[in-house]
């Protein structure tokens, strides 16, 4: 009973200091404030339609809504001021068939820029961006989730039996990791998706597959030189001479030290994970209907040129920014559990910041 | 260091085999039906075609058809007809040249903002430009070309800036024009690139000699300035100057786009090992011998980073080269390697899609290698230990 309690106070301290070392980096407390507020978007999405869109899903909807502020133009042989009148052959173009001089023409506007009404606008097919962008954040997680997880659990496994076992097994998993490696995940994506999943790959999927490249290739080369210098160390030795067994060794006494660095391939991994994600999403190779990858093509489509003369800048920006700053977010995190993982180059980087000071006058 | 290198060379072959063998076999499994089902036929030209092309045959038997000939450098040829060794030579020209002036001009970059940052305590000059280095590292690379695209069609007149699909052999910039028929723009770009490594090759050796015949360092700036004049100097002789300048013009959107979207890593790695050495004993010892700053920065301090930046690259290549494939794939810009995949992918050409990609591998493993000799060569442990340094 004494024991227990004191190795749990032990475990609660451990988490204490690691804590607070995650909190001594300021990019990283930022990173996890964005994934949180991400996260929010979830529920904020959900409270939305519970209240305020409530009954308008034919407005907000992200897939099928449909608004467009109705812009009123005379119709003219010569247009002097653009934002009231328009051609009569651009109206005709248009969609006001038999627009004559002196008509009114009712003009939808698609892509609309931002209002009340609409936080970041409509796409060009009148869908509120807005919802567009909350409702992007599902996939995007189950994506980016799935990667880690994936992730994490090979490239663990992996490195830790290389590590134990050595000999043969070590250069088969190191062969099949350098071979994962040329494989660029993205593009087996796509193979994959337009195969297996007839040109739809669902988000889960898509997550387990980049998992299990990123898991063979990059998270296990880094785990297993980790796991090697692990191997080095007394400890092991003492478990080896108590009469461990390999496999003992490689789960009780090995892995749970290559957890930390474990996280930080799991938040790497979904930066690339949900990058990939959008571009396979980007060729339409995505199952589900709203994602920012969609939505970056929406904005730079030529239907968007077409209707707006220009790409619907909104569109573009809400997709590009979304997706920009939910990976950057999780790459902060991920240098937050680097410095918990490597407490060697952490204690550095904390020195560095603590003597800065004494540093100075060393230097003049 | 023979013995290392034929080490490599034989892992590089083996898993080279194995990746291979498994894209053969995902891409012939994997996409459905095949190329024949795209066209309306009756049942017997179908199967009159599936067995010109050999796809009737059990796949094991494709394999070792496909491997046999792969190992001379056949790759055989694509569906619609045209060998896929050319095709893929010509994709490639683009995307080589590409890689290779985004990487000269991204790595110094990459390094030499990563230094400053290290050493630089003020925190409105670190924090920005780490926060954009990470933004930028975690961007969506079509993005980021679009954005490069458009502030380089601003930047310049549309007279003076064509994509290559533009590009009019009558009309092109500098120099005489150059009948088409003597040389594409693959075959340019491919002269291009052999005369800029050449440049690169001599700068090179140049600065080892001035350094063992006068013991005098050359500064980076100078070398970097003899290897851009160079290969300006090196095009215009080779007698196709007016097209190698538009050719370089029209690619500055992929090359912009790559640089942006690789500088921030190299910048991130090359931070954080220098912060790293900061309290490492030998910085000490060079401080108390009362080196001036700069050259503990320079000297001691950014050259033991170099090796976690060279290391981190070797895991990074791969993600570059997508980054590049994709961007490429937008903009079409010259059909690189982007462009004839997807191109492959939707037409369901396997052996296009196949060798395409085997072609990338081989340049990825080919990279991989020229990295892994510069850290063996600069850690005399890797040497030994034969050993990958984390």
């Amino acid at each position: 009973m004494i024991a227990r309690s004191a190795r749990s106070q032990m475990r609660r301290r451990q988490w204490a200091s690691d804590a607070a070392t995650f909190m001594s980096n300021r990019l990283a407390v930022i990173g996890l404030i964005v994934v949180v507020l991400f996260a929010g978007s979830l529920v904020v999405r959900q409270a939305l339609w519970a209240t305020v869109w409530e009954g308008q899903a034919r407005i907000y909807d992200p897939a099928t809504g449909y608004d467009a502020p109705i812009l009123s133009l005379v119709v003219v042989e010569e247009v002097t001021d653009p934002d009231t009148e328009i051609l009569r052959g651009h109206a005709r173009l248009d969609g006001f068939l038999d627009a004559e001089v002196g008509d009114v023409f009712e003009k939808p506007i698609q892509p609309a820029p931002p209002s009340s009404k609409h936080w970041f606008g409509t796409d060009p097919f009148g869908r509120d961006v807005f919802s567009m962008v909350l409702a992007g954040a599902t996939p995007a997680f189950v994506v980016g989730i799935t990667a880690a997880v994936t992730t994490a659990v090979l490239g663990s496994l992996i490195a830790a039996v290389s590590a134990v076992f050595r000999g043969w097994v070590d250069a088969v998993l190191s062969k099949l990791s350098d071979t994962a490696l040329l494989l660029p995940a993205p593009l087996a994506m796509i193979i994959v998706g337009a195969g297996a999943f007839g040109g739809d790959i669902t988000p889960f999927w898509f997550g387990f597959l980049y998992g299990v490249i990123a898991g063979l290739g990059t998270a296990a080369i880094v785990l297993r030189s980790h796991a090697l210098s692990i191997m080095g160390r007394p400890f092991i030795d003492a478990a080896r001479v108590a009469g461990a067994s390999r496999t003992r060794l490689a789960f009780r006494h090995l892995l749970p030290h290559l957890l930390p660095l474990a996280g930080v391939s799991m938040f790497t991994a979904v930066v690339g994970a949900v990058v990939a994600h959008g571009f396979a999403a980007w060729l339409s190779f995505a199952d589900d209907l709203v994602n920012w990858g969609a939505m970056m093509f929406m904005g730079l489509t030529p239907i968007a040129r077409f209707s707006g003369g220009d790409i619907a800048w909104n569109v573009l920006l809400a997709g590009a920014l979304a997706i920009s700053l939910f990976s950057a977010s999780f790459y902060l995190v991920s240098l937050g559990v680097r410095d918990i993982a490597l407490p060697h180059s952490q204690s550095r980087a904390l020195r560095r910041h603590r003597h800065h000071g004494l540093d100075l006058r060393a230097r003049s | 260091m023979i013995s290392f290198l034929g080490r490599r060379l034989l892992g590089g072959l083996i898993t080279l085999t194995i990746f291979i063998t498994a894209l053969f076999f995902l891409v012939n499994v994997l996409i459905p039906g095949d190329w024949t089902s795209q066209f309306i036929l009756t049942a017997e030209e179908r199967a009159a075609r599936q067995e010109s092309l050999g796809i009737d045959r059990p796949l094991i038997e494709q394999f070792w058809t496909w491997m046999s000939s792969a190992a001379v450098l056949d790759l055989g040829k694509s569906f619609g007809g045209s060998p896929v060794f050319d095709r893929v030579r010509d994709a490639m020209a683009t995307t080589v040249f590409v890689f290779v002036a985004a990487t000269v001009i991204s790595f110094p970059l990459g390094y030499w903002l990563g230094r400053a940052s290290a050493w630089n305590e003020r925190r409105w000059f670190t924090m920005p430009t780490t926060a954009i280095a990470v933004l930028m590292f975690t961007a969506f690379p079509p993005v980021i070309a679009f954005l490069v695209e458009r502030g380089i069609r601003n930047l310049l007149s549309p007279e003076t800036y064509r994509t290559t699909t533009q590009l009019d052999p009558e009309r092109w910039g500098f120099g005489p024009p150059f009948p088409e028929d003597v040389a594409t723009i693959p075959q340019i770009l491919w002269r291009m690139v052999a005369i800029s490594l050449f440049v690169f090759a001599v700068a090179l050796v140049v600065r080892w000699a001035i350094r063992a015949v006068f013991g005098r360092r050359v500064p980076p700036g100078v070398i970097a300035a003899m290897m851009v004049f160079g290969s300006l100097v090196g095009w215009r002789l080779s007698g196709f100057s007016g097209q190698a300048f538009d050719i370089a013009l029209a690619m500055s959107i992929l090359i912009g786009g790559l640089v942006v979207l690789s500088y921030g890593e190299i910048l991130l790695v090359t931070d954080a090992a220098m912060i790293d050495t900061r309290t490492e004993d030998f910085i000490l010892t060079a401080r108390a011998k009362g080196l001036p700053e700069r050259a503990v920065r320079d000297r001691h301090s950014a050259r033991a980073a170099l090796l976690p930046v060279l290391s981190r690259l070797v895991v990074s290549l791969p993600y570059f080269l997508t980054g590049l494939v994709i961007l490429e794939y937008m903009f079409g810009v010259g059909s690189g390697m982007g462009s004839l995949i997807f191109e492959a992918i939707n037409d369901q050409d396997t052996p296009l899609i196949v060798g395409a990609m085997a072609v990338v591998g081989v340049m990825t493993l080919g990279l991989r290698l020229v990295l892994e000799v510069a850290i063996a060569a600069l850690d005399p442990r890797v040497r030994l230990i034969g050993d990958r340094v984390p």
